[in-house]
């Protein structure tokens, strides 16, 4: 990784810019932090890009308020240039004008539409009213006695009564359907129910020109005398916002105008018809093209954001930029330039040089689509320093093996393979459909992962011999249950009853061997199968725990030797190695021991390792732990040199330092550079002294004992009482294999056992249900929730007991600018 | 008679070292100028590493038992009377 200094040709700038942003190979420096985002040279430009997307979005909105589909071709057009850039400006200009007037002009058709709508609905329906009103009315001519409502009598009719020329008024309108008892109730106190409202339900449900909605709508009729009433009624629909029609009172009036109506409305809809089309049309024109515009604009708007961060020179001819880049990939950084300036026709070529530093370069990990999800696994702890060795090439079967040693089950991990694979083999397919689940995405990023784990699960599984709990029997059992008094097979007699019975091996272990393959299916039988595993599970976990510790501590050195740090060969990595394998190296070569040398006739005499551990610290190893002629001496010899270890470790590295210091031969030797290649190009020296990061090391020129002293004790303390906590956290791997191993037989046992023992018909059926509620609690409980349990675990023995013993992790990651990600350019929220 | 001491052993340890060690040396030459032959060879080391190392635990622990299983007598009787085990004295 090395700095750069680009120059470049104010013409050529964007083009090149363009180039290097394809490549996505560059990390920009913004050599304006102190300027605000509106006083940067290209704000305007950029502000032009926000204008293009934001009419974008606009057109997105009705093309999907449409449902027309955006063809999206995955097609990467590449940066348009800024003379483009004026042309889709317009076009966008123009869309967007014309959606606006389309939709305008829809919007009042609607209105319209709706009017003449509810009017022929009015018409249609008062006519009954008027109809009953006549039938009324004549039957009042004829009894002049009734005395109940007079509706109908409209005014143009000679009243018969005495007296009375009853002229009545009405108004007739629409309003909202569900609006209508509230409307009666008020109508009835404010003209003290001196009106009387008819109402008739209109059939279909009429839209809404603003929203779209389909609203239910009545006709009511009203009728009232004289002229008080008549404002008080209007004012009253006013407030229940009912939209009010003149509705002419002589039936053929009214005829004439329902045929007006609808011939308007038909006018009407034919000229809707052909709005919509338009519509259509002209957004199906924009869809074809609106993805790729979207990726224009924002590489446009990307570009600018860059060229803000570039330096004006003197001259004002010629941008300056800094950036990182790796150094391998010089070439192609130059070949991308050259092509820039080409394209952009200038005839000055565009400068890279090469500068020295003292800051710290980002780190660039280059990784596959299969690495990349172990790489990320680590980098969520840190990100490494510059140039240390990275722990995730290790993590990639690391990780995964030690999931599988908890979850081992050969059917668990069978279906966890086969998701990993489907999500593996239909990996463009899930790509393309950009499905923006977080869950789903956090799977689907991992399933390489997921893969690898499924795969190791089965192999573990297969050697714990456990599949959904039950054990199989490929090779013939090592065990056959033979009486100690007789030495023969045991006797129905010895059986009768339900005895347990402990097999002895002396008599019982008939192969001479063990099963060849993983454990004996008759522990999965047994009663005391927990005990006895647990002798097993726990020893593997040590021994893993520490081949793992062992590597970390070997990675160390390798990180030691690529620095040149010498001091911490000798005072760091040689003391801890010494201490790590003499305690724990040695515990790992007893129980390799034991199991090779101690038969069962040496049963009662056989060592307790754990407790020969404790003892051989204490110095007080009992008679009943030795095994071997001179073992405390070896003992003695092994914990004093882990002793002097300890002091190795913690005093002579900052003591040493110090002698050094005092003889002016004290190198800083702690920063990695930015240069540790040694290049003849590119003299300059640069310092930023308000460099945005502050990965700025300087170079002390005291050595302070104290604070060396202090770093030193917290590391040593660290690592020796790390070196004991950690091998004992490992036996989570006991632990966790334990519990899945006994969550999966009580569910076997409590659920499916129950539907087998079940006979007859009845007993098909019930073991169906309860088969696909023991299905479901396997997926959910024993896969996903065990599976997530097991992942989080093994996250943590490798980020904390793996990682201590070497990883630094203070590095941040190589970041560059590149079209890929175009994301974080846009304006969406 | 098939010898279940040496035997698996000597399987199981071939066959990881294959992996472990001669597909390593093959992937050196195959994949000369791939940018993955690191990878590829490291994962095949540890594969081996690791699944060997567990086989070999597992293998080791049942060599000398010290304890037997407890099982309950009818079952005892099931497996004396399904499970046809010829013995092989050592």
């Amino acid at each position: 990784m090395t700095l750069c200094q680009l120059f470049l040709q104010s013409e050529a700038a964007y083009a090149c810019v363009s180039e290097l942003g394809e490549l996505g190979l560059v990390q920009f420096r913004d050599l304006n932090p102190d300027v605000n985002a509106f006083q940067r040279k290209f704000v305007n430009e950029v502000r032009r890009c926000d204008e293009m997307e934001r009419k974008l979005r606009f057109l997105e909105k009705e093309i999907k308020k449409d449902g027309i589909p955006m063809l999206d071709t995955g097609d990467n057009p590449d940066a348009p240039v800024p003379r483009e850039m004026i042309d889709l400006e317009a076009t966008f200009e123009k869309l967007e004008n014309e959606m606006k007037e389309v939709n305008g002009n829809t919007e009042a058709l609607k209105r319209n539409y709706l009017e003449l709508t509810e009017l022929k609905h009015i018409l249609r329906k008062t006519q009954t009213f008027f109809e009953e009103a006549e039938i009324h009315h004549v039957q009042a001519m004829h009894d002049p006695s009734l005395t109940e409502e007079n509706f109908g009598l409209l005014g143009e009719e000679q009243s018969h009564r005495a007296g009375q020329a009853l002229r009545l008024g009405f108004v007739a309108g629409v309003i909202v359907r569900e609006k209508i008892p509230a409307f009666e109730r008020m109508l009835w106190r404010v003209c003290r129910g001196n009106v009387f409202l008819r109402q008739a339900e209109i059939d279909t449900p009429l839209e809404d020109p603003v929203t779209g909605d389909q609203v239910n709508k009545s006709v009511f009729i009203i009728f009232f005398q004289g002229e008080q009433l008549k404002s008080r009624v209007k004012k009253i629909c006013e407030g229940f916002r009912a939209t009010l029609y003149p509705c002419p009172e002589t039936p053929a009036e009214r005829r004439e105008m329902a045929i007006g109506v609808m011939t308007r409305i038909e006018d009407l809809n034919t000229v809707l018809g052909q709005t919509q089309d338009h519509r259509h049309r002209v957004l199906v024109a924009a869809a074809r093209n609106i993805k790729i515009w979207f990726i224009k604009v924002r590489k446009i708007k990307a570009i600018y954001y860059t060229l803000n961060m570039l330096n004006l020179d003197v001259t004002q001819k010629c941008l300056i930029a800094e950036c990182w880049c790796p150094v391998q990939d010089l070439d192609r950084i130059q070949q991308a330039l050259r092509r820039g300036t080409e394209r952009s026709g200038s005839s000055v070529p565009s400068i890279l040089n090469r500068m020295k530093t003292k800051e710290v370069p980002p780190t660039y990990n280059r990784n596959n689509k299969f690495t990349q999800g172990f790489q990320n696994i680590i980098d969520a702890y840190g990100i490494s320093t510059y140039q240390e060795v990275n722990p995730a090439p290790w993590a990639i079967i690391s990780f995964p093996f030690l999931f599988a040693v908890m979850f081992g089950d050969f059917g668990h991990g069978f279906i966890m393979f086969l998701v990993g694979l489907y999500l593996v083999t239909r990996e463009k397919q899930l790509q393309a459909q950009k499905i923006n689940n977080e869950i789903f995405d956090m799977f689907f990023g991992g399933r390489y992962i997921i893969l690898l784990m499924g795969f190791f699960s089965m192999y573990t599984g297969l050697i714990y011999n456990d599949i959904f709990s039950k054990s199989v029997k490929l090779f013939d059992s090592s065990w056959d249950p033979h009486d100690p008094q007789t030495n023969l097979r045991y006797t129905a007699g010895t059986l009768n009853g339900s005895v347990s019975l402990t097999l002895d091996p002396n008599v019982s272990f008939i192969k001479g061997g063990p099963y060849p393959f993983g454990l004996d299916p008759v522990w999965a039988l047994s009663s005391n199968k927990i005990t006895a595993l647990n002798s097993f599970k726990m020893k593997l976990s040590v021994i893993f725990g520490v081949s793992q510790m062992a590597l970390g501590v070997v990675l160390s050195i390798v990180n030691h030797r690529f620095f040149n740090r010498k001091l911490d060969i000798y005072c760091g990595f040689i003391p801890q190695v010494i201490f790590l394998i003499s305690i724990f190296g040695y515990l790992v070569c007893e129980i390799f021991i034991k199991w090779i040398i101690f038969t069962v006739k040496d049963a009662p005499t056989a060592p307790n390792l754990l407790i020969g551990l404790i003892q051989m610290f204490l110095f007080q190893t009992e008679e009943k732990n030795i095994w071997y002629s001179g073992q405390r001496g070896f003992q003695a010899f092994l914990v004093v040199l882990a002793g002097i270890c300890v002091p190795w470790m913690w005093l002579i590295k900052p003591l040493y330092q110090r002698h050094q210091q005092k003889h002016g031969q004290y190198k800083y030797q702690q920063v990695p550079t930015g240069n540790l290649l040694d290049d003849s190009e590119g003299e300059e020296v640069v310092y930023h002294s308000d460099s945005e990061r502050s990965h700025y090391d300087p170079e002390p020129e005291e050595f302070d004992f104290g604070e060396a002293f202090t770093h030193q004790s917290i590391h040593t303390i660290e690592y020796c009482l790390g070196c004991v906590s950690h091998t004992a956290s490992y036996l989570r791997l006991w632990a966790l294999s334990l519990a899945h191993a006994q969550l999966s037989e009580v569910l076997w046992n409590m659920v499916m056992r129950i539907a087998l023992q079940i006979d007859g018909y009845g007993g098909a059926f019930l073991l169906a249900a309860v088969f696909s509620f023991w299905a479901c609690a396997t997926v959910v409980v024993l896969i996903l929730m065990e599976g997530l349990s097991a992942f989080l675990h093994t996250l943590r023995l490798h980020w904390v007991e793996f990682n201590s013993k070497f990883y630094d992790g203070q590095g941040y990651k190589f970041h560059p600018f590149s079209f890929d990600d175009l994301s974080e350019y846009s304006i969406e929220d | 008679m098939v010898d279940r001491k040496a035997l698996p052993l000597v399987i199981m340890t071939g066959f990881w070292g294959v992996v472990g060690i001669i597909l390593p040396i093959i992937v050196h030459f195959l994949m000369r100028g791939s940018p993955n032959k690191g990878i590829v060879q490291l994962m095949l080391m540890m594969t081996a590493a690791c699944c060997y190392l567990f086989w070999l635990c597992a293998f080791l622990f049942q060599l000398n038992p010290l304890i037997g299983p407890q099982l309950d007598s009818s079952l005892i009787a099931f497996i004396q009377a399904e499970w046809e085990n010829t013995p092989v004295k050592p």
